[in-house]
């Protein structure tokens, strides 16, 4: 044989999930021993998928749905009516970016750009071009500096931990990889949705910290 | 109810109606039933945690996205469950592959013809195979042989790579070849 054997790449292949298929398949026809060890993974896994399934019992149903009578009526948090399955810290960039360009644009009057709107559907569809890097953190720093305490930081970044806390109950929603996707997917909807939920907020905290 | 996909069911009971969640159950008890019992081993207990992954769906469920398959959300929860009971239980010095073995069926008499009775026979000895591999090679067999997941909603399931979910696989398959060489498994 003046090939190498396949065997751990066997279960891959009967799964059609080998990156080679061709390859096997023809050292399969030339080696004995890898097609007779072939031939006992296809025949475990024809057996396997055709173990019977017991029916369940009635009662389950009815089990379920009584505790399900019991649970309070789903409803979605702040957080949930932007997009629960965007990850904190990418949704966090997205906020402080808003944030920036709200600071300018709403919070304290007028800005200096004739056309407001405009500048804040830019500043927010910026993150979804920007690489995943959590440097936009430190804008915010500056931005802190800039205007006194019209926002407290910390809660913010409180409020961006306790929503990580969820993900991460949730976590196989997504994985990393994911990320530049998941800033795509934000779309016009859920950017205004993001916009109402921190105008509220800065709004609420403004007005305390006047207060104050 | 029946025509609906799963995530226009969720939708639904994220408006307010149970049935719609009902359905949903009616759906995927069978099999999740099926996974956590050959999970842990115990019938009434992998009812509860079937039941349990069914009610934590329906708390998050205000929350859930069509980020990935129902089923792949589902099974996620059921297996998180299932290997927090497996260890509780190894805490507490029961011994699941014990148990698990304990709760087999074994073949039905003769009355049947041969080649029923050998079925019976393979499947008897593919349980007790599956019973003695670790969670971690049980859980993956069970969601690519049983559930017939496909590799990226197995890897979403239990948060790893689609890599892992080859190589691990590929594992668990041949421990489990080697357990029914063991057993004697002549129909190998
Ligand atoms: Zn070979």
């Amino acid at each position: 044989m003046n090939e190498k054997h396949v065997i751990e790449e066997l279960s891959a292949y009967i799964d059609g999930e080998a990156p080679d298929p061709a390859r096997i398949a023809r050292h399969l026809q030339v080696c004995e021993s890898c097609a007779r060890h072939h031939m006992q993974l296809l025949k475990l896994s024809t057996h396997l998928h055709a173990m019977p399934m017991p029916a369940p019992r009635q009662e389950f149903l009815t089990r379920v749905m009584a505790h399900v009578a019991e649970e309070p009526v789903p409803s979605a948090g702040w957080w949930n009516r932007i997009s629960f399955a965007t990850p904190a810290w990418a949704l966090g960039m997205v906020v402080l970016l808003v944030i920036t360009a709200l600071t300018g644009a709403w919070l304290y009057g007028p800005p200096s750009t004739p056309e407001p709107t405009q500048h804040i559907a830019q500043e927010t569809i910026e993150p979804v071009l920007a690489p995943p890097d959590p440097s936009p953190m430190e804008d915010v720093g500056s931005y802190s500096a800039d205007t006194a305490e019209s926002v407290s930081y910390d809660e913010l970044l409180a409020m961006l931990a306790e929503a990580s806390v969820e993900e991460a109950e949730m976590s196989f929603f997504y994985d990393e990889s994911d990320l530049d996707d998941q800033l795509e997917a934000l779309d016009e909807q859920e950017i205004q949705a993001l916009r109402e939920v921190l105008s509220e907020y800065l709004q609420q905290s403004y007005t305390e910290n006047n207060e104050g | 109810m029946h025509d609906l996909d799963d995530w226009e069911l969720v939708a639904q009971t994220q408006a307010g109606n149970t049935q719609a969640f009902a359905e949903l159950v009616r759906r995927y008890q069978a099999p999740v039933i099926h996974f956590c019992q050959r999970m842990v081993g115990s019938a009434q207990e992998a009812e509860d945690l079937a039941q349990e992954s069914f009610i934590r769906v329906y708390r998050h469920i205000g929350r859930l996205a069509p980020k990935a398959k129902f089923s792949t959300v589902l099974f996620g929860i059921a297996r998180n469950l299932a290997l927090n009971a497996l260890r509780d239980a190894r805490r507490q010095g029961r011994n699941s592959a014990q148990s698990l073995e304990e709760q087999l069926v074994e073949p039905a008499a003769s009355a049947e013809t041969d080649r029923r009775a050998r079925l019976k026979e393979i499947e008897s000895a593919l349980a007790k195979g599956i019973a003695r591999l670790s969670p971690e090679h049980r859980e993956i067999l069970l969601l690519r042989e049983m559930q017939g997941m496909e590799y990226d909603e197995i890897a979403k399931a239990l948060h790893c790579r689609k890599g892992t979910v080859r190589s691990r696989l590929a594992r668990a398959r041949e421990q489990l070849r080697l357990r029914l060489v063991e057993l004697g498994g002549d129909w190998l």
